[in-house]
């Protein structure tokens, strides 16, 4: 029989050969400074579909793109929020509309999981080009600051081990999302189980560990950054195989003898495939020089994004989606989600 | 003689099986979620058992009611229902049926093709017909809808996904802005 | 008291913000006013364009279009029987009958007056205990207790509304069986999608309830038209008396009460608040039979408790980043725009932005007492429209209401079968609003049931050792108990389908 510990290390196996790089020195700007519209293209403002809310994080990005993306060519961009079904809803939507270049996407890593696990028929890697990935970040486990049952990572799992699958910790979580691998990995690998809540809006989640109905919260530091700066909560934990500067306190996976790839959360901008040539040159130029506009680059920094190369252009992305479909593909074929 | 209307007994008819497709349906997801034992069929399945109850106690209230009126030998008051004309009810089917149609086209001809086109529709069906005012209504609320969302809010709506639907739309977004 | 002075010199020392104030005020009041759309309308909209705004006045804003467009959703639910947004709905069960009475001045006037004195006491309390409430509530308040005021808050509309109990919790269990549509809260398993992946995202709220009120209401004064029996509603300017008022005071303090600690609670807010304020009134009423036939005090308890929950929404939203409501969410994604995350810091940091939005709030219920006035003058006026060209104007403007909330067309076909049901449902007795009430409660009820159960670990007896969460769940079973009881006595006041619709 599988273990949940096997599958953990079938998963670290499946990922060896194609390990994430994660280069510390972050992305040069090499583009030209300006490009020609190819046939007046775009002669109107652009619409982009973004599969999530307006406040959470695809919302924050996109707006910080478009910001960026508007000072640079003098083109506006609508948003369109289409919030639901973890983005396949949007996506969906995306696909209906005609490939003329107009209509960009804003997508996640939940892209590559909804169409691994079978959810979604999109392969982003294929179906859609890749702009720009603009984000990519790491995961941590946080605990309230004026927690007096333990106070850091290995107090943490003693104090957990210690409650028999009682402890709680808030997460987002679907069936096989990126949230409830990379815990799923943690815990086999210590032995230990936490029961996991699922909270899908921000506010409540957080609220859930500030006001104490929880006892631990997995995120994203750019997510709770405003916790973290009040002091209301500190990580225990850091996703990454080394501590990142900023996190220089908080012990990383290699510390704590953890050897699984993690799991990213990166969060880009598409267009569909069968998009005229010329436009398509011209969008990747843009998308790909907006990210290094000051302003975007500002908006990054607050949210954590500096820590990592967040930067991917579309072979870069392509690499990036792949390699990622092959771990989730790993680990859903252990848990039996799909065949 | 308890009695029941033949409207209560399709009401009755209508809410049980609405239960009873609801629970098979639920089979589908009836599977436990690994970190929660209720799984994904858990609540809806309570749902439904109480929509088959409220249904039940539907049903015996009704037959207690006539029961007691038949008792006390009340001569049932029957509503006096209004003659229904054929033609009324097939003007009402159109009425509801009419915005559905126009919900359906928005995302393949757009609603600035279609949006004038239902108004004088819609109004023709209510009995308008004096020619002025079937051009002129609709004129005036299209020019509001498009000075309110397009000009001064700028939402983004439906253009169509079919040809020549989207290039009209387009075609009139740049006019208008 | 001083930092009240600063943040009213801040709002009114600048052009721009009073500009900001005054449009965010007759934007909420017109978008509240015109069937079809509401403030969320207009606040999804405008979303996109607050960042070229400073903070403080985008923040601002949306607190003004808060306050004036649940005023204004009064309006057009008793003028027309379509409440402006679901806070609104138990407005119409008295407003509309008033309406039709020929009293509709009398019921516009007290929902201004009580709209007005609701948010303003609510403004008050909110500046007085923002920071206390919100940390008590962010630890006493957890998924046990929140699933147990979802339940007690059906339990209790369960009753209201339909012509039998019975028929009142069909209604509701049907909105809560709407709810599981798409996707489960806890493994995003798909529910009833059938394969669609429209279906997957579920039933969003706002369409269906545009669907609900607005165009079901439309069919069925077309209908009447259709048959011959329709009858234009008289236009009649009538204010109430400081003495009908005066005799209200009771219902009106109970109702601010009320609204206040309900809009407290995060994710229900405003539409549980109303719904309880009305209820509230008809149990306490010494003639409740008279409830849903034209009864002042049912507006006045409804609009007093709606508004009261406007300041008590913000203590949750800006003391810990959680939203109460549709619109209230909306202005997370305002202050996220603009790289603020509301949340205890915003107190330490933001303070002058916290105090500007306190006293535009304070302020704007002030506006409301004497705008209101004169928008009813002329809203008024839009009942002598003939009806049969109203109606595609309220059809399409529901349209594009149910387009711009998340721009799928799909929504708007969701709105009018939605219309078509509650043509049918409403004539046979049952409830819209309990329909659209489940709906709303049925996602946060399931979801914090789950974590309530994962959090105590399926013990009923730690979940009962919550006193808030077991007070809450006792006192619904007890209202369902007592309620079950009288309805198979038959002593339950039946209420006759006419009036029962809404």
């Amino acid at each position: 029989m599988v273990t949940r510990r096997d599958i953990g290390k079938l998963f670290a196996g499946a990922l060896l050969g194609a390990t994430l790089a994660l280069p510390a020195l972050a992305a040069e700007d090499k583009l030209p400074a300006s490009m020609d519209k190819p046939g007046g293209f775009p002669e109107r403002p652009l619409n982009m579909i973004v599969p999530y809310g307006p406040g959470g994080g695809s919302g924050q990005v996109s707006r910080a793109m478009i910001q960026a993306f508007t000072e640079l060519t003098g083109v506006g961009v609508n948003p369109d929020y289409k919030p639901g079904g973890s983005g396949i809803v949007g996506l969906g939507n995306y696909m209906a509309a005609p490939a003329d270049g107009y209509t960009v996407l804003e997508h996640i890593d939940d892209a590559t999981s909804a169409y691994v696990s079978g959810s979604s028929g999109v392969n982003p890697a294929s179906d859609l080009v890749p702009l720009v990935i603009s984000q990519i970040t790491f995961s941590q486990i946080y605990i309230r600051s004026d927690e007096d049952r333990f106070s850091d990572w290995a107090t943490f799992v003693a104090w957990a081990k210690a409650q028999d699958g009682k402890a709680t910790i808030a997460n987002v979580s679907r069936e096989g999302s990126m949230e409830r691998i990379n815990l799923k990995l943690v815990m086999d690998h210590f032995g230990f189980d936490l029961q996991q809540i699922s909270f899908d809006k921000g506010g409540p989640r957080y609220g859930a560990l500030k006001g104490g109905q929880v006892d631990a919260l997995f995120e994203q530091p750019g997510d709770v950054r405003g916790f973290l700066d009040s002091g209301d909560f500190k990580p225990i934990l850091t996703l990454l195989k080394e501590r990142p500067a900023a996190f220089a306190e908080v012990p990383a996976m290699g510390d704590v003898g953890l050897t699984f790839e993690p799991l990213m959360r990166f969060r880009g901008f598409y267009v569909k495939k069968g998009v005229p040539e010329d436009r398509l040159e011209w969008l990747q130029w843009a998308f790909q020089k907006a990210y290094f506009q000051p302003s975007y680059q500002a908006y990054n920094k607050t949210k954590f994004m500096d820590l990592i190369d967040s930067f991917r252009d579309t072979a870069g992305a392509v690499e990036l989606i792949n390699q990622t479909a092959e771990g989730y593909k790993a680990v859903y074929k252990e848990m039996g989600l799909i065949k | 003689m308890a009695r029941l209307s033949r409207s209560q007994i399709l009401e009755a008819a209508f809410w049980i099986g609405f239960a009873a497709l609801a629970y098979v349906f639920s089979y589908n997801f009836d599977r436990e979620i690994e970190i929660y034992r209720f799984g994904a069929s858990g609540w809806p399945r309570v749902v439904i058992l109480l929509i088959a109850l409220a249904a039940v106690c539907q049903i015996l209230q009704s037959l207690r009611e006539s029961r007691r009126n038949a008792r006390r030998a009340v001569v049932q008051i029957t509503e006096t229902v209004p003659e229904r004309k054929l033609e009324d009810s097939l003007r009402i089917t159109a009425v509801l049926g009419l915005p559905v149609l126009y919900a359906a086209l928005l995302d393949i001809s757009g609603f600035y093709f279609t949006t004038p086109i239902f108004i004088a529709a819609y109004l023709w069906l209510n009995g308008e017909r004096r020619l002025p005012w079937l051009i002129g209504v609709p004129v005036f609320i299209y020019a509001v809808l498009l000075t309110v969302f397009t000009k001064l809010l700028y939402i983004g709506l439906p253009t169509g996904y079919v040809r020549p639907f989207y290039d009209f739309s387009n075609w009139l977004l740049v006019l208008i802005k | 008291m001083e930092d009240f002075l600063q943040g009213t010199l801040t709002l009114f020392g600048n052009p721009t913000s009073v500009m900001i104030f005054v449009g965010g005020l007759l934007g909420g009041m017109l978008f509240g006013a015109v069937p079809g759309i509401s403030m969320l309308t207009l606040a999804a909209i405008i979303l996109p364009f607050t960042g070229n705004l400073t903070a403080s006045d985008a923040i601002m804003l949306y607190s003004v279009i808060y306050c004036a467009g649940v005023f204004g959703g009064a309006i057009t639910a008793i003028l027309f029987n379509i409440p402006g947004a679901p806070e609104n709905a138990p407005t119409a069960f008295d407003g509309y009958p008033m309406t039709c009475k020929g009293q509709a001045g009398k019921a516009v006037g007290a929902a201004v007056l009580c709209s007005a004195f609701g948010g303003t006491c609510s403004a008050l309390l909110m500046m007085a205990a923002t920071a206390t409430i919100a940390d008590w509530a962010i630890s006493a308040l957890g998924p046990p207790e929140i699933f147990a005021l979802v339940f007690f808050g059906l339990a209790v509309a369960s009753s209201v509304g339909a012509s039998t109990l019975w028929k009142g919790w069909l209604s509701v269990l049907l909105g809560l069986m709407v709810a599981t549509v798409g996707m489960d809260p806890v493994g995003g398993l798909r529910r009833y999608d059938f394969g669609f992946t429209y279906l997957l995202a579920g039933i969003h709220f706002i369409p269906t309830i545009l669907g609900f009120f607005a165009v079901s209401e439309v069919f069925v004064q077309l209908e009447k038209r259709v048959r011959g029996t329709y009858e234009a509603p008289k236009v009649n300017l009538d204010f109430p008396s400081f003495l009908e008022f005066w005799k209200l005071k009771l219902a009106v303090v109970r109702s601010v009460v009320i609204g206040f600690f309900a809009g407290i609670l995060p994710g229900i807010g405003a539409v549980l608040a109303a719904f309880m304020g009305y209820n509230e009134a008809v149990r306490w009423s010494k003639t409740p039979e008279k409830f849903g036939t034209g009864e002042l005090e049912g507006v006045v308890s409804s609009e007093t408790a709606n508004n009261a929950a406007t300041g008590a929404a913000m203590i949750p939203l800006l003391a810990l980043g959680l939203p109460g409501g549709a619109l209230t969410a909306m202005m997370i994604g305002v202050f996220q725009i603009h790289g603020i995350e509301a949340g205890p810091l915003v107190f330490i940091n933001s303070k002058d932005l916290v105090w500007v939005v306190f006293s535009a709030m304070f302020f704007a219920n002030i506006s409301i007492f004497f705008l209101g006035w004169l928008q009813t003058k002329t809203v008024v006026h839009l009942l002598r429209v003939p009806f049969h060209f109203l109606a595609p104007a309220i059809l399409l403007f529901g349209s594009v209401g149910a387009y711009a909330v998340r721009g799928l067309a799909l929504d708007v076909l969701v709105m009018f079968a939605a219309g078509i049901l509650a043509f049918f449902l409403r004539r046979s007795g049952y409830s819209v609003a309990g329909i659209v009430l489940g709906l709303i409660l049925g996602k946060i009820g399931e979801q914090n049931f789950a974590q309530a159960m994962q959090m105590v670990h399926y013990d009923p007896v730690a979940f009962m050792g919550r006193p808030i969460a077991a007070l809450l769940l006792v006192g619904g079973a007890l209202t369902i108990a007592v309620n079950v009881v009288k309805a198979f006595r038959g002593t339950r006041a039946s209420v006759d389908d006419e009036t029962a619709e809404a």
